[in-house]
């Protein structure tokens, strides 16, 4: 199975399938229109809890308020001062730093736990809970034991010792406190690695049997067969993962504060401090707005990119 | 992966007990060895919870603390009415597990299988409510639930979830997107509604997927700081995610009652994920409709 | 008696309970409770219920009532067994003041009735805090039954509040703002200091009634009173930064520790003679924290301000004090690490603290054991000996003094109760503004001496045998807290508070990412340092919004 013939699988999700009768296309559109029963307990929560919050967001950045005293406006002074604000560069320099080794080192790990998962081994529901339950303990007190384990003569750094390697001072060093971080963060891959898991069960055992009829080697079915067949499942880890690095904020409360130097400050981070340490709201908003923007922008490309390489099943004509 | 073994028995078949017997023992050492890797620092927070308080702090530092100090889980457990947020915890976890699964599921559906005017328009409203930071809108929605005279209630951690949560619904269309269009077509041919379609062709399949969510549900409600913490105010009616935060605060933090708060949190997100993991496996054999 | 240092605190609870448990057996023994009523009125809630509606008539009938169910309840054994299985160290406090507190009781009683028929209505306080463990929420609880006691129309809730601790905690504050703004905040709340002129009640009057002056405070201008001149907080309890030695080591090394008057350059001669790299002993722990004994410190003892709030110019290397000099206070610290190596840097301390446990909050690297010298605050005192754990003796002594301005390193703050302006419009004002300053009072001053949680703000208190017996060398504190007051305080002037400035936190963020993360991490040097600090924190100081 070559790529050549996975894109030509991949047409425009909105696209029917096949021509209809005029008569058959109403009925359908009415058939549609019964979508709206299913995602109506969104749409409400949605109004109740999302427009409006969103709504009072955005006219809070043309303000300047502190929350308890009344507001003023201000116009867009708030989004002027933050891009003038040299710490919301440094921040979102941090932030993208963080995405661009995090979100494909964790999903490359998530992959390679879930493949090791899948296998049959004695006592394999162990194992997995092994993997999975670092990444659901506790923020703070995880956050504790790493700052010890990075510690210059902590744990990592006597591993490292091992391979003759002097390891570098991790949280305090401005150089070497995100590459922390980035490293602890592939102790979270648990939720990755559950929906790839969930996902290998779906690969369907007759696409191995038919590589092997090939010829091909055990990475000729992992590059041929599994990873076509989990395409969805990399691009839903991959657009998770990106949302979900920029809002990385308990991590760095805990274990650096934002330090050494800002080195570790996070964009979201910065808008926790702004807005509830030092109640600056409206500048916490428009600070909100701009990283709105900017993951919404990086989601939007990612799946226009997806079109490409993301596989379908159910788009096969039957 | 027998498979390729089973291959190699024709061409290789002396060597082959050997190679397979390496493979196999390479295997476990990776699966296992990997495991107590990724289970390293909870070892150690096991191990500060076991520790006294004034051991923590002696040089070179004492890796196994003898005898193990059961006391700390006694006091970590007397600090507060622990099994009021035990209570707590099991309504708001066991409430929003089912009404998130079963919302999510259902919205998921909506956005993958029907094809209604504003469906993709709709579909970016879900994505940004994953991406705009809570930050701000923590102010508002706090002001909501006040206004309904709903603070220090469980209402505002169980309301929400019955809208669905953007993450799930997201997971669950994009697995609905990976299911065979013709099973529903077919059943389109017979005739079925879109619910009966959800109930007796989509769900059955989709079994792994919502072990998924479910789990992720759990384990985050289990887990979850930050709302319980801003909505519960008295010490008798909050989570015991927050209850055991107590231990720390601007003047100090008690690191081997954290700790041991910590460990009393992961028993019994151990227990279901151990469980949930059943449902995982049980898609192997649906799979076969495919086939 | 005080607690000798050899004595743990739980020892002390363990035998104190243990007078506890026999104390409740004799008057189930006794079975008349006339002369151990203690413990058993405690399990009587009829007092609350009954005056919550009943006018003055039946007052004085309440405290008949309250000794016939004595009797009735000491007959069943049951109850006084169910007494000895509550929580140890809170029978502990209640055997240890009874007494006192009874007498007051009666008292008060006899004044309502023979006063003015004034008819108490039950009043509901909440006192929000983040004290959620041990001794410190034990503390609370103590305050909210004794003051009930004392005032038993008043029934007080702590509202416990975590945050995520440390400088940019971001729960605590939130949460109560919230509520502030949606009118529903607590009566009274610890270290809250937000909008203090909308939301914090002028407490003169209040302190007029308890017969207390600012005076009886320590440092109450710089953090108590606002801007505008009003009072809008009571001490919590005070922070003065002093010294302290570990005796074992000092014995170890045969050197002694001065008493009073030694400078800084002396300080540092005694850290060296207590170094030593074979063993991995430090002569002197130089936190990098700016307070506790860090260069916060020596600058405040230079005169330095860190900014001008009338002028928005960061000025932290400019010395106010004639003969001060700041900048060269903190090059001082700096090569206490970089050039002397008689203090560990970062990575040494980080490389000491080998338990993960030990990385963050102050002091825990004295309390390894193998740094000579520290910096003591008096409020973490409690804290400092439970990690101790009777390990070693320590000392506490004098700072030292600052070789330019002659003046002793002082780190002086207060935190504070604040009491709800709200309050006045739900009518327990007064209530609120009592239990303010309940906290300074004879039962609640005593306690909170002893078992150290915070040291109380009032200045009588500060001779108690149960402070200057804390550890040796703590009789001389009285007189050090009182020069420590001449100095004057200084935390308004760099973090959010009473005077600071409205970008304090930006400011704050630049000035630990110079001071403290790089050039006492990284060896950089001091005086660029501060130049930089100077020059990008007027520049923060001065930004817009």
């Amino acid at each position: 199975m070559a790529s050549s013939s996975l894109s030509a699988n991949t047409t425009d999700l909105r696209e029917p399938p096949a021509p209809l009768s005029r008569w058959r296309a109403a009925r359908k559109w009415i058939a549609a229109q019964e979508g709206w029963v299913f995602i109506f307990p969104w749409v409400v929560g949605f109004i109740l809890l999302d427009l409006g919050p969103y709504i009072f967001a955005l006219i809070i950045s043309f303000l300047n308020w502190d929350v308890g005293r009344p507001p003023t406006y201000i116009g867009l002074r708030n989004y002027q001062a933050a891009f003038t604000d040299p710490l919301v560069g440094k921040s979102l320099w941090n932030t993208a730093y963080y995405t661009l080794f995090h979100v494909p080192g964790s999903t490359i790990i998530a992959f390679a736990v879930a493949g090791l998962l899948n296998q049959r081994v004695r006592g394999m529901p162990i194992w997995r809970t092994m993997y999975y339950i670092p990444s659901v303990t506790s923020g703070v007190g995880m956050a504790l034991i790493w700052i010890w384990l990075f510690a210059p003569r902590g744990a990592l750094n006597g591993m490292l010792g091992w391979f003759g390697i002097e390891g570098p001072r991790w949280l305090t060093s401005t150089t070497w406190a995100m590459p922390a971080l980035i490293i602890m963060s592939f102790w979270g891959v648990g939720s990755s690695m559950v929906i790839f898991l969930a996902g290998l069960q779906g690969v369907p055992q007759h696409l191995y049997e038919a590589a092997e009829v090939d010829g091909g080697g055990w990475w000729a079915k992992v590059r041929h067969v599994t990873i076509p067949m989990m395409t969805p499942y990399i691009f839903l880890s991959l657009i998770l993962g990106v949302i979900g690095s920029f809002q990385v904020v308990t991590q760095a409360l805990l274990m650096t504060e934002g330090g050494p130097d800002n080195a570790t400050l996070f964009i979201l981070l910065y808008i926790w401090i702004m807005g509830w340490n030092a109640f600056k709201m409206g500048y916490a908003a428009s600070i909100s707005w701009i990283l709105f923007a900017i993951i919404f922008a990086a989601t939007i490309v990612q799946f226009l990119g997806a079109r490409r390489w993301v596989y379908y099943e159910y788009q096969e004509p039957g | 992966m027998s498979a390729t073994t089973a291959g190699m028995e024709r061409r290789r078949p002396i060597v082959l007990r050997a190679f397979r017997w390496t493979r196999r023992i390479l295997l476990y050492l990776i699966v296992v060895g990997g495991s107590f890797v990724y289970m390293y620092p909870v070892f150690f927070m096991l191990r500060t919870s076991l520790t006294k308080e004034s051991d923590l702090y002696v040089v070179p530092p004492i890796i196994v603390p003898l005898p193990p100090v059961w006391e700390n889980y006694a006091i970590m457990w007397q600090n507060g009415p622990t099994w009021s947020w035990i209570k707590n915890s099991l309504i708001v976890v066991s409430f929003s597990v089912v009404a998130e699964t079963v919302t999510s599921v259902s919205v998921a559906y909506g956005f993958a299988r029907t094809r209604f005017a504003a469906r993709d328009k709709l579909f970016i409203g879900v994505l940004a409510t994953m991406m705009l930071p809570g930050a701000v809108t923590l102010i508002p929605r706090w002001l909501i639930f006040h206004r309904l005279d709903m603070i220090d209630t469980l209402w505002p951690l169980l309301i929400p979830r019955l809208f669905g949560t953007a993450f799930y619904i997201f997971i669950m269309r994009q697995f609905f997107l990976t299911l065979p269009r013709e099973l529903d077509d077919a059943a389109r041919i017979d005739g079925a509604s879109h619910l009966q379609i959800l109930r007796k062709v989509v769900i059955p399949l989709s079994v792994p997927a919502i072990a998924t969510i479910a789990v992720f549900s759990f384990m985050n409600r289990w887990n979850d700081f930050l709302e319980p913490l801003i909505y519960l105010l008295r010490t008798e009616n909050l989570t015991l995610a927050v209850g055991l935060r107590f231990f720390v605060s601007r003047f100090g933090t008690e690191y081997h009652l954290l700790m041991a708060g910590a460990m009393l949190l992961i028993v019994p997100m151990i227990f279901a994920f151990f469980l949930a993991q059943k449902q995982f496996i049980r898609g192997i054999a649906l799979t076969g409709i495919k086939g | 008696m005080g607690i000798s240092s050899n004595m743990t605190r739980r020892r002390m609870l363990r035998i104190a309970g243990g007078l506890g448990v026999s104390a409740a057996g004799v008057a189930a023994l006794a079975a008349c409770g006339e002369s151990e009523p203690q413990i058993i009125t405690k399990e009587v809630p009829v007092e609350t219920t009954v005056i919550k509606e009943v006018p003055v008539e039946k007052i004085v009938r309440e405290t008949e009532v309250r000794e016939v169910p004595v009797e009735r309840i000491v007959t069943q054994e049951k109850i006084v067994t169910q007494q000895v299985e509550v929580p140890v160290e809170r029978v502990v406090t209640q055997v240890v003041e009874r007494e006192k507190v009874v007498e007051k009781v009666v008292t008060k009683e006899v004044e309502v009735m023979v006063e003015a028929p004034m008819q108490k209505a039950p009043v509901r306080l909440e006192f929000s805090t983040d004290w959620g463990s041990g001794v410190r929420a034990a503390t609370h609880k103590f305050m909210a039954e004794q003051y009930n006691k004392v005032n038993p129309h008043v029934t007080v809730d702590i509202l416990i509040i975590s945050g995520s601790g440390g400088s940019t905690a971001v729960g605590y504050s939130g949460i109560l703002t919230n509520l502030l703004v949606a009118g529903s905040g607590p009566e009274l709340m610890s270290e809250l200091w937000w909008n203090a002129d909308l939301y914090n009640l002028d407490l003169e009057p209040h302190m007029q009634r308890e017969g207390l002056t600012k005076d009886d405070f320590w440092w109450h201008d710089g953090y108590l009173v606002d801007k505008d001149g009003v009072t809008r907080g009571v001490p919590y309890g005070v922070y003065v930064g002093a010294m302290m030695a570990n005796l074992s080591l000092v014995e170890r090394f045969g050197v002694t520790i001065p008493d009073k008057d030694y400078s800084f350059d002396e300080l540092r001669d005694l850290a060296a003679q207590m170094r030593d790299p074979e063993t991995n002993v430090w002569g002197f722990e130089r936190q990098t924290y700016s307070w506790n004994q860090g260069f916060a410190e020596r600058f405040a003892s230079e005169g330095a301000k860190w900014y001008d709030t009338a002028t928005e110019t960061s000025t932290a290397s400019i010395a106010t004090q004639p003969g001060g000099n700041s900048v060269e206070a903190f090059a001082d610290w700096w090569k206490l690490a970089w050039e002397d190596g008689v203090s560990p840097n970062t990575d040494e301390v980080q490389a000491t603290l080998e338990s993960p446990a030990n990385t963050s909050g102050s002091n825990n690297l004295f309390a390894t054991g193998l740094i000579g010298m520290s910096g003591f605050g008096y409020n973490s005192g409690g804290g400092i000996k439970n990690r101790i754990g009777g390990r070693f003796d320590f000392h506490v002594f004098w700072p030292y003094q600052s070789p330019y301005s002659g003046l002793r390193g002082y780190h002086n703050e207060t935190n504070n109760i604040v009491v709800n302006r709200a309050a006045e419009e739900r009518g327990n004002a007064e209530e609120a503004a009592g239990l303010a300053f309940f906290w300074h009072g004879d039962i609640m001053a005593p306690y909170l001496a002893e078992f150290q949680p915070v040291v109380p703000a009032v200045k009588n208190i500060w001779n108690s045998p149960f402070i200057t017996e804390f550890a040796s060398g703590t009789d001389n504190f009285p007189d050090l807290a009182a020069e420590a007051e001449a100095v004057g305080q200084f935390r308004e002037n760099w973090v959010r508070g009473t005077h600071s400035h409205p970008n304090w936190l930006e400011w704050f963020r630049l000035s630990r990412a110079k001071l403290t993360d790089r050039a006492l991490v990284g060896g950089e040097s001091p005086y660029q340092m501060m130049e930089e600090l100077d020059a990008e924190g007027t520049e923060a100081l001065r930004r817009e919004v």
